[in-house]
C-alpha cells in the first residue's frame, strides 16, 4: 500500500514536471520586400515527461515555426527554450525533428540515412551504429530495406525510416511536424496506430512526444494535452486535456466532441 | 603628360568599339530572334538549326576571325575589315541568346498555342503577343553574358594580321597597343580608367536592370513588352543606392550555360559516334568550302590535295604534341579555378549578403576585357610566359565554375540543410553527405564552360600579339600554332588546325564532360527521377 503510493507519487510528479519549456516566445521572418512578418506572437508552453501534446493550428500560422524553436534549429526573436531548466543553445540529439517532408538524401541507402544521425556520437564505434540503425530500421518495418535508395521507397516507408533516423538517437522528445501529411490516408492510419503503440512500449524512448498538425481529428486520437493556435501570428488560443481511454473509437460521440471543441476554438 | 588630346582619343576609341559591340549585340538580338523562334515553334526548322548551332558553339571563335575577315575583305577592302569585326564579335554574342530564344519558345504551351489559332492570329501577331514576350526574358538575361564575351574577343577582332591583309581598326585595343609603344603612361591610365568605368557603369545601368526586369515569376512576362526607359533607369537607380545591388542582385548566367542546357537536352537523342561523325562531315565540308573561296574557285580535288599538303606540312606529330600540350593548359586552368571556387563558394553560401556580394564583385571584374588591359598588366605579371598564359585563360574562364558552384549551394533545399544542422554533423561530414553531391552537377556543368571558354582563350594566351608586344609559349600549343599561321596567311594550314581544335572540342563535350554528367545524374536521379525518365 505505502510503496503504491509512493511509486504514484513519482509518476504524477513526473508528468506534471516540464521537460521543455518555452517562455514568451515571438518570431518575427524578414519579407523579400524587405518589411518583416510576425509569426509566433508570445507563446510560452510547457511540454511535460511522458506526455503526448498536440499542436493544433490551421496552414501557415506558424506552427512549423514554433516545432523548429523548440527543437533549437531556429533562434527565436525573443524568448527562451529551456530543456531540463537549462537554455536551449542549439539543436541537440536528446530531442529530434520529423521534417514536415520526409527529407532523405537520395544519394544515400536507408541505411546511410539514419546513420546521419549519430554522426556526431564520438564514442559509438561504426559497428555498433550500424547494429543500432538495423535495430531500430526493424522496429519501423524496414528491416530488409537497410540497402535500398530512397527512391526505391514509398511515400509510407519514407516516412518510417525518417522516424527511425529520428527515434536512433534515442531522443527524450519526440517533435514531428504533420508526419502524417504527405503519406496516402491508408498508410496514414496504420503510421498513427504504430505511433500510438510505440508510446505504449517502455523500452522505446521518447519520453515525450509533440505533434503539430492542422489535421483536427488526427491530434484528438494520438494526444494527451492539446494546445490550440490561433492564425498568423500564432498565439496560443485554448488548451484542453483530452482523458479518452486509448486506442480511442474515432466514431464515438466523445471524441466528436473533442473534434467539435477544437474546430470552434480555432475559428 | 597631361593633355586634352588624350583624353579626346580615349574616349573616341571607347565610343568607337561600345558603338561596334552594340551594334553586333543589336544584331545577334534580332538574329537569335529570327533563327530561335523559327527553331522553337517549327519542327523541320528545329532539325536543321539546332545540329548547327550545336557544331558553331563549338568552335573557337577567334580561330575563324582571319576566314570572316577574307570574305568580307575580298568584298570591300573600305568597310570590309568594319563589317568583319562587327561580324566576328556577333559570333561571339549570338549563340547563348539564340538558345535562349529557342528554349523559351519551344515550351510555350499548347493551350496558348491554341487559343492564339482560335482566335486566327497571324504570324506577325503571334510573334507580337506570344513569341517575343515568352523569349524576352531569358533573352534580357543573356544580354550581359553576351557582351561580356563579345568584350574578351574585341581587341582580336579590331587588330588583325592575316597575311598580307593588316586590320588596325581604331578602338581601345589600337589605341591602348599604340600608347603602350609610345609610353604614354598617362594616355594608358585615361584608356584603362575610362573602359573600366564604362564597363561597370554598362553593367549597372544597362545590363543589370534589363535582366531584373525580366524577373523570376511568371506572372510578370507578358507585361514586358511595355517597359519603358524610364522603368530601366528607376530600376537602375534602385540597384545603386542600395548598396551596390547588394539586394537586387540577379543571377547572370555565362553563354556557354545555355548551350549546354539546350544541348544537353538535345544529344540525349544523339549517340556519341554519329554527334563525332556530324562534326567531322561538318567541319570537313567547311574547310573544303573556305578553301575553295580562298583560291577562286580552283576544282574540288585541288582544294583537297592542298588541305593534304598543308597537313603534311604541319606533321601529324607536331599536332598531336600541340594539342597535348593545350590540353594540360586548359587542365591546369581548370583545377585552379576548380581549386579555389570550391572552398570560397563553400565558405559565403550560407550568408546571402556575403554571397551577393561577391556575385556583384565578380560580375564586374569578369566584364572587364583582360586582353585589352594585357599590354598594362603584363609588367607586373611574372615573367615567365608560361604562367601568364594560364593567367590569361583564368581570367577568361574561372568565374564560371565558380558561379555554377555558388549557385548549386545556394539552391539546396532548406530542409537538408536543417537535417544536418539537426543531427550536427561536422564540417567534413556535411561536406561528404550534402554539399558534394549537390555541387557536384553544376561543377561539371561550369567545367564544360571553363573548358569551352579555354580552347577559345588559348588563342589568345599561347602566343600574344598586341601591337609590338609579342610573347608566346616556350611549348608548343594549338592556340599558337593557329596565330603563327594566321599571321602568315597560310589558310590551308589554318583550317586544317581549326579542323583539329573543333574536333578536340566536340570530342571533349560529348566523350568526357557529358559522361560525367549522365553519372552523377544517375546516382541524383532518385529526385529528378521524373524529369529525367520523361526526357
Ligand atoms: N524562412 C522564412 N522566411 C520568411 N517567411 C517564412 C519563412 N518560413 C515560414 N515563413 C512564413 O511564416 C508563416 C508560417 O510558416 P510555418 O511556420 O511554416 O507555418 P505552418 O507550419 O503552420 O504552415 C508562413 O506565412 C510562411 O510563409
Ligand atoms: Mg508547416
Amino acid at each position: 500500500m505505502a510503496e503504491g503510493t509512493a511509486l504514484d507519487d513519482v509518476k504524477s510528479r513526473r508528468i506534471s514536471e516540464a521537460i521543455l519549456t518555452a517562455r514568451e516566445i515571438y518570431h518575427r521572418y524578414k519579407t523579400k520586400k524587405g518589411g518583416e512578418i510576425e509569426v509566433i506572437h508570445n507563446i510560452s508552453l510547457d511540454i511535460r515527461y511522458g506526455e503526448f501534446l498536440g499542436i493544433v493550428g490551421s496552414s501557415g500560422s506558424g506552427k512549423t515555426t514554433l516545432l523548429k524553436i523548440l527543437a533549437g534549429l531556429i533562434k527565436p526573436t525573443s524568448g527562451v527554450v529551456y530543456y531540463k531548466n537549462k537554455p536551449l543553445d542549439g539543436p541537440t540529439p536528446a530531442i529530434s525533428l520529423v521534417f514536415q517532408n520526409p527529407a532523405l538524401f537520395p544519394w544515400l541507402t536507408v541505411l546511410d540515412n539514419v546513420m546521419l544521425a549519430l554522426k556526431s556520437f564520438d564514442r559509438l564505434s561504426k559497428e555498433e551504429m550500424i547494429e543500432r540503425c538495423r535495430s531500430y530500421l526493424d522496429m519501423v518495418g524496414l528491416s530488409g530495406f537497410e540497402l535500398a535508395y530512397p527512391n526505391e521507397l514509398s511515400g509510407g516507408m519514407k516516412q518510417r525510416a525518417v522516424l527511425a533516423r529520428a527515434l536512433v538517437t534515442n531522443p527524450d522528445i519526440l517533435l514531428m511536424d504533420e508526419p502524417f501529411s504527405n503519406v496516402d490516408p491508408l498508410t496514414a492510419v496504420s503510421l498513427r496506430r504504430e505511433v500510438d503503440l510505440m508510446r505504449l512500449s517502455e523500452t522505446i524512448p521518447p519520453s515525450s512526444v509533440v505533434l503539430v498538425s492542422h489535421n483536427v481529428e488526427e491530434i484528438v486520437e494520438l494526444s494527451d494535452r492539446v494546445i490550440v493556435l490561433t492564425s498568423r501570428p500564432a498565439r496560443i488560443a485554448a488548451e484542453l486535456d483530452i482523458p479518452l481511454p486509448r486506442p480511442r473509437d474515432k466514431r464515438s460521440p466523445e471524441f466528436y466532441d473533442f473534434v467539435d471543441k477544437i474546430f470552434t476554438l480555432m475559428s | 603628360m597631361w593633355s586634352t588630346d588624350t583624353i579626346l582619343v580615349a574616349a573616341a576609341a571607347l565610343g568607337a568599339s561600345w558603338l561596334r559591340m552594340g551594334i553586333a549585340l543589336v544584331i545577334s538580338a534580332l538574329f537569335s530572334l529570327a533563327v530561335g523562334i523559327a527553331g522553337g515553334t517549327s519542327r523541320k526548322a528545329e532539325k536543321i538549326i539546332v545540329p548547327v548551332l550545336d557544331i558553331l558553339q563549338s568552335i573557337p571563335i577567334l580561330g575563324f576571325f582571319p576566314l570572316a575577315l577574307y570574305g568580307f575583305y575580298s568584298i570591300s577592302p573600305v568597310i570590309g575589315a568594319e563589317i568583319a569585326s562587327i561580324f566576328l564579335i556577333f559570333t561571339s554574342q549570338a549563340w547563348n541568346m539564340t538558345f535562349a530564344v529557342y528554349e523559351s519558345t519551344r515550351v510555350i504551351g499548347l493551350d496558348l498555342l491554341e487559343s492564339a489559332r482560335s482566335m486566327r492570329l497571324g504570324y506577325l501577331d503571334r510573334l507580337r503577343y506570344i513569341y517575343i514576350p515568352a523569349s524576352l526574358p531569358r533573352l534580357l538575361q543573356n544580354l550581359q553574358p553576351s557582351w561580356s564575351n563579345g568584350i574578351f574577343f574585341l581587341v582580336g577582332s579590331e587588330i588583325l594580321t592575316f597575311g598580307s591583309i593588316d586590320v588596325n581598326l581604331f578602338g581601345l585595343g589600337s589605341v591602348v597597343a599604340q600608347f603602350v609603344e609610345t609610353g604614354d603612361t598617362f594616355g594608358i591610365t585615361v584608356t584603362l580608367s575610362m573602359l573600366v568605368a564604362a564597363s561597370i557603369a554598362t553593367n549597372f545601368f544597362v545590363f543589370l536592370p534589363l535582366a531584373g526586369l525580366s524577373g523570376t515569376r511568371r506572372g510578370k512576362e507578358t507585361h514586358l513588352a511595355r517597359t519603358t526607359f524610364p522603368a530601366v533607369f528607376e530600376r537602375a537607380s534602385k540597384i545603386l543606392t542600395s548598396g551596390f545591388g547588394l539586394k537586387h542582385v540577379v543571377r547572370l548566367e555565362h553563354p556557354n550555360i545555355e548551350l549546354q542546357r539546350a544541348i544537353a537536352g538535345i544529344t540525349k537523342k544523339v549517340s556519341l559516334p554519329w554527334s563525332l561523325l556530324r562534326g567531322l562531315i561538318f567541319f570537313s565540308l567547311l574547310a573544303i568550302f573556305s578553301t575553295a573561296v580562298i583560291s577562286r574557285g580552283g576544282d574540288i580535288l585541288n582544294v583537297m590535295t592542298n588541305l593534304y599538303h598543308a597537313f603534311l606540312r604541319l606533321g601529324p606529330i607536331n599536332i598531336a604534341e600541340a594539342t597535348v600540350y593545350s590540353l594540360i593548359r586548359v587542365g591546369i586552368s581548370l583545377a585552379i579555378s576548380i581549386g579555389w571556387s570550391i572552398p570560397l563558394a563553400l565558405l559565403i553560401f550560407r550568408t546571402s549578403t556575403a554571397s551577393a556580394a561577391v556575385t556583384t564583385a565578380m560580375q564586374v571584374a569578369s566584364s572587364i576585357p583582360v586582353t585589352i588591359l594585357y599590354p598594362v598588366i603584363s609588367a607586373w605579371l611574372p615573367a615567365v610566359v608560361e604562367v601568364k598564359a594560364i593567367l590569361m585563360i583564368l581570367m577568361a574562364t574561372q568565374w564560371y565554375v565558380f558561379f555554377q558552384v555558388l549557385g548549386s549551394l545556394r539552391n539546396i533545399p532548406q530542409d537538408e540543410l536543417e537535417i544536418v544542422d539537426i543531427y550536427r554533423l561536422r564540417f567534413v561530414d556535411k561536406l561528404r553527405y550534402l554539399y558534394f553531391w549537390r555541387l557536384l552537377p553544376a561543377l561539371i556543368t561550369g567545367c564544360v564552360v571553363a573548358a569551352g571558354g579555354a580552347w577559345n582563350a588559348l588563342v589568345v594566351a599561347e602566343r600574344i600579339v598586341i601591337g609590338n608586344i609579342r610573347e608566346e609559349v616556350p611549348t608548343p600549343g594549338l592556340g599558337k600554332l593557329l596565330s603563327v599561321y594566321v599571321e602568315r596567311g597560310d589558310l590551308p594550314v589554318v583550317v586544317i588546325i581549326l579542323l583539329v581544335m573543333s574536333s578536340v572540342v566536340v570530342g571533349l563535350n560529348r566523350g568526357l564532360w557529358k559522361r560525367l554528367y549522365d553519372l552523377v545524374v544517375l546516382r541524383l536521379k532518385a529526385e529528378d527521377g521524373g524529369g529525367h525518365g520523361a526526357g
